[in-house]
């Protein structure tokens, strides 16, 4: 055991020193988002205590209002786009693939460029404090005061970029999870076997896939419109500010259940094992999962009540508000229900799930209260909703995550929990919370608004700020206690022994120091909890010992019966590499500098060719022993690879992207007079089908694998287009229709370009004598999706408009 | 959405503020809406459709000279005086006001004085530029005028 121990480790692990950049491992990747979302939450605070201090007294002058309007801006990017998502994915890369009885996630090197792209992305945007241009217009960036007219500066762009370059992780997770939670469990791991953590983590990653394209986009047409004057949101030219609000929370909402879940998941592992008994209601809980994922996407507009938007929309907003109390009430009773039936120990996880379920539901009853359109008129943009939405995020989503990190400490240190100091931690940050947050409902109800830097005396709210002022420096004293703890504890506590806390799920069963391979052999998992079953013999999988790469089971999605042996690629440079690549573009685009933005996107797919070129199969080989007896294929060898599914998962996130420029297409329609507008001449319908028609037998001929036949009909399409709406003489910037049009063709055109690169990789990769029929699998999926969005983009380019005429 | 309705059942004084973020001193942006009964109200509207009213003293009168002379016009409209200026708030009825900077200063000639000496340190980056540069006489002379068109 301890040679193959040796052998794994050292095809595995994450090298040394420097080299460590180039490390793909998912325990490195964790640890390092988690460090990571761990320093923006520091900045965060740091500038919520500016905040707070200002706010003590009336008429305070530490801050000005330029300082205070980019403190509040810069606290909610920092908390909601560079600690909540990227710390919960973090937590999540490094457990789900223990839990489930993995050795690694999927796409090793997809988890390593996300990293990369969120930490340069979140250092794009701090490094606008550099340049003396932070943004200042809200976390939420509304226009028209984050246009141009109104902020020549660079700070929305600085905001802009770097949160699109941050956001790539976030895709690249969702992806990476998704993936990895279907295909790549433990055999016997069924889906109704799946820890509820993990289940938690499935319906986030789709969310995420869902929800962050609609963000991006509105971050590109803004872009679009400050850098080259495309009016998306100018009404003055056929725009509507109000496009902006609508993408921006229909990202916004479920943003906070993207956040939520993870942390519902972390409370779903912890509850059952101090209360010595399975979670009470395991279906209840997992249909409560998708059911909030789902109505989470119902629910935008509740944002928006204030801006006169029909009441009849209103109330089937409010309506769906009210709704999606209810699954989080199901899990919130199945929590309760665990400990009631349980013997419940209160160790200091324990403590902090039970502050989170005071604090939540607190919340939670605020957020019905906030839900009615009446009530919400009142308190809208006032400090009330400032109390609610820390109740909910920081109850609902910082709680369980401390709960979660003191209970897995012990998995990653390898020693024991010392209670004493920890509990002093939960208490002053409780306490410290509440007295913050508590008197706060009250400011908010006597009137007064969010995001003002001063407020004049004798309104009543000097005592209530000084209260919170006080409250926020302890919360903050309880932050810094915790870090001081978590770290002496890290490295100084008492040796545990292995599955301190006696839970069910695997990743208890794995060794300190947790190896890079996490199990030497696969184990087949036969119930729940398998840690609570039987000891069984420790036979598994792929534990041959003459292994010599990173070797993974691949599994069915709902059954997990093992299908194939996925072979994954060690450490490289080319995760940084690409990421920096990518900086290159978003700094460009930042600086204007146009042909450096060229040459990152240039550098970008070189790159990427490269990453797809690495690896490969061994000509001879086509499958292998896989262990207890079974022979499974290879990925290359096989049509529906990961990597075919992670394309897949990726175009689901594409197609959000377009949808959702079609949604603003038609939103604009339905806010405009004319459309198209009076005196645009229209685009003739010739050229376009005949380009059409040339897209899709581009489709059917990669169907056939003629792939130069494809990439010329593509080329010649995408030429047909693009003459068409030239010759048209229609106008990017003239008015909000042709910006779109253009737009939609512009996304076209990026993706068809993509796809001859894909092709033409195959050809390529045929030529030089490989024959993995993945990659064939990839590009041909891919095709056939650029083809299908035209479809959906020519039927409103070119048809929609004359229904109206 | 540009336009505010508000229903009052009882006459009084009524403060409101903005709660839409609205940029660099959204945090200074209040208002304060006075409810009179209908023969009051139609009283107030007559009032409010006069022209200014002259000055009514000697100091009064040299404010509107400094008032002219200072360009203050070139904004602002004071009707019978200067009209159709659209680019600022008009002055014509601002002594009938209780406050002045959008709620936030009380509406005396000494914070008048303040208001267009130092304007942009109680509110930085508001369009008007400070007259900090005038003498302390023709301020008091402009502060006298304002206060004086009742």
């Amino acid at each position: 055991v301890d040679a193959l121990h040796e052998r794994l480790e050292s095809i595995w692990r994450t090298p040394p020193g420097l080299a460590a950049l180039s490390g793909v491992n998912h325990s490195t990747i964790g640890l390092r988002f988690m460090a990571s979302g761990f320093v923006f939450f520091l900045l965060g605070g740091v500038l919520a205590m500016l905040m707070r201090s200002q706010l003590a007294f009336p008429g305070n002058r530490l801050l000005d209002h330029q300082e205070y309007n980019a403190a509040f801006t810069l606290h909610g990017t920092a908390m909601m786009f560079f600690f909540a998502v990227p710390i919960l994915l973090g937590l999540a890369i490094y457990l789900v693939p223990k839990m489930i009885g993995a050795r690694d996630l999927v796409f090793p090197r997809l988890s390593a460029y996300g990293y990369w792209c969120y930490l340069f992305g979140g250092i794009l945007v701090f490094s606008s404090l550099l340049f003396g241009e932070p943004p200042a217009g809200g976390w939420f960036m509304y226009v028209p005061l984050s246009n141009l007219p109104y902020t020549p500066d660079r700070g929305p762009d600085f905001w802009l970029l770097g949160i699109t370059f941050a956001e790539i992780s976030a895709v690249a997770s969702g992806v990476e999870l998704v993936v990895s939670i279907l295909k790549t469990r433990a055999p016997g791991m069924t889906l109704e076997r799946m820890p509820l953590f993990v289940w938690a983590m499935l319906v986030t990653a789709l969310m995420i896939l869902l929800a962050f394209p609609p963000l991006i986009l509105a971050g590109i047409l803004l872009e679009l419109e400050r850098a080259f004057g495309l009016p998306f949101f100018t009404p003055a030219r056929g725009g509507d500010p109000l496009l902006w609000q609508h993408l921006f929370w229909l990202f916004g909402h479920p943003e906070v259940y993207i956040i939520f879940l993870p942390a519902a998941g972390i409370v779903s592992a912890i509850v059952p094992t101090f209360a010595l008994r399975p979670i009470a209601g395991y279906s209840a809980v997992v249909l409560a999962l998708v059911a909030t994922g789902f109505i989470s996407f119902g629910l935008w507009v509740h944002h928006m009540y204030a801006t006169g938007i029909p009441h009849v929309s209103l109330s089937f907003f409010s309506a769906a508000s009210m709704a999606v109390a209810i699954p989080t009430g199901i899990q919130v009773f199945a929590w309760i229900a665990t400990l009631w039936n349980g013997r419940p120990v209160v160790r200091t996880p324990l403590l902090f799930i039970l502050g989170f379920l005071f604090i939540f539901v607190l919340g939670g009853l605020t957020g019905v209260m906030v839900a009615l359109v009446p009530f919400d008129w009142q308190v809208h943009d006032t400090h009330f909703v400032v109390a609610h939405l820390h109740y909910v995020l920081f109850g609902g989503m910082v709680f369980p995550l401390f709960a979660g990190l003191y209970y897995w400490l012990p998995l990653v240190s390898g020693r024991q929990l010392s209670e004493l100091a920890s509990r002093l931690v939960f208490w002053l940050i409780f306490v410290g919370f509440n007295l913050t947050f508590l008197p706060m409902h009250l400011t908010g109800l006597l009137g007064m608004p969010r995001r003002v830097y001063t407020y004049a005396e004798g309104l009543g709210w000097e005592l209530l700020n000084l209260v919170s002022t006080v409250g926020g420096f302890l919360t903050a004293a309880g932050v810094a206690a915790f870090l001081v703890d978590f770290v002496l504890q890290w490295r100084f506590g008492p040796a545990a022994p292995r599955n301190v806390w006696r839970a069910g799920t695997l990743e208890w069963s794995i060794p300190w120091p947790v190896p890079s391979y996490n199990f030497a052999s696969q184990p087949h998992v036969e119930s729940r909890d398998p840690l609570w079953g039987s000891t069984k013999s420790s036979a598994g999988y792929l534990d041959h010992a003459d292994v010599s790469r990173r070797e993974m089971l691949v599994t069915s999605a709902a059954r997990a019966e093992p299908e194939q042996v996925v072979v994954l690629p060690g450490n490289t440079w080319i995760p940084l590499v690409a990421a920096l690549a990518t900086g290159l573009f978003f700094v460009g685009v930042l600086a204007k500098l146009y042909a450096l933005a060229a040459l990152g996107v240039a550098l970008t797919a070189a790159v990427l060719v490269v990453w797809a070129w690495q690896g490969g199969p061994r000509p001879a080989e086509r499958d292998m022993e896989a262990g207890l007896g079974k022979r499974l294929p290879l990925q290359f060898t096989v049509a529906r690879s990961p990597g075919w599914w992670g394309t897949a998962m990726a175009l689901v996130a594409d197609a959000a992207l377009y949808g959702s420029l079609l949604f603003a297409y038609l939103f604009l329609w339905t806010v405009s007079a004319a459309w198209p507008p009076t005196g645009f001449r229209e685009v003739g319908l010739a050229l376009p089908a005949v380009a059409l028609g040339s897209l899709l037998a581009s489709s059917l001929a990669v169907y056939l694998r003629r792939y130069a036949a494809a990439i010329a009909l593509a080329a010649l399409g995408a030429a047909l287009e693009t003459g068409a709406l030239s010759a048209s003489g229609l106008s990017a910037t003239e008015h909000a229709y042709g910006a779109v049009v253009f737009t939609l063709w512009g996304i076209e055109l990026v993706h068809i370009a993509l796809a001859i690169l894909m092709a033409a990789f195959v050809l390529r990769r045929a030529a030089a004598g490989y024959s993995d029929r993945h990659a064939a699998a990839v590009a041909g999926l891919f095709w056939h999706y650029t083809v299908i969005q035209w479809v959906a983009g020519f039927a409103v380019v070119h048809l929609f408009p004359l229904l109206g005429a | 959405v540009t336009r505010l309705r508000m229903q009052a059942d009882r006459p009084g004084l009524y403060r409101g503020q903005c709660a839409e973020f609205c940029g660099a001193q959204h945090a200074l942006m209040a208002f304060h809406v006075i409810v009179l009964e209908p023969d009051a109200f139609e009283r107030w509207l007559v009032h409010l459709r006069q022209p200014a009213q002259s000055p009514t003293h000697e100091a009064a009168t040299k404010g509107r000279d400094a008032f002219l002379a200072q360009g203050c016009g070139n904004c602002h409209t004071v009707r019978g005086v200067v009209d159709s200026r659209l680019a600022a708030p008009d002055l014509t009825h601002v002594a009938s006001r209780g406050w002045i900077g959008a709620g936030t200063l009380k509406n005396t000639p000494e914070q008048i004085v303040v208001w267009l000496a130092q304007g942009e340190a109680v509110k930085p980056g508001r369009a008007m530029p400070s007259f900090g540069h005038l003498d302390a006489a023709t301020l008091g002379a402009l502060a006298d005028y304002l206060a004086n068109l009742e």
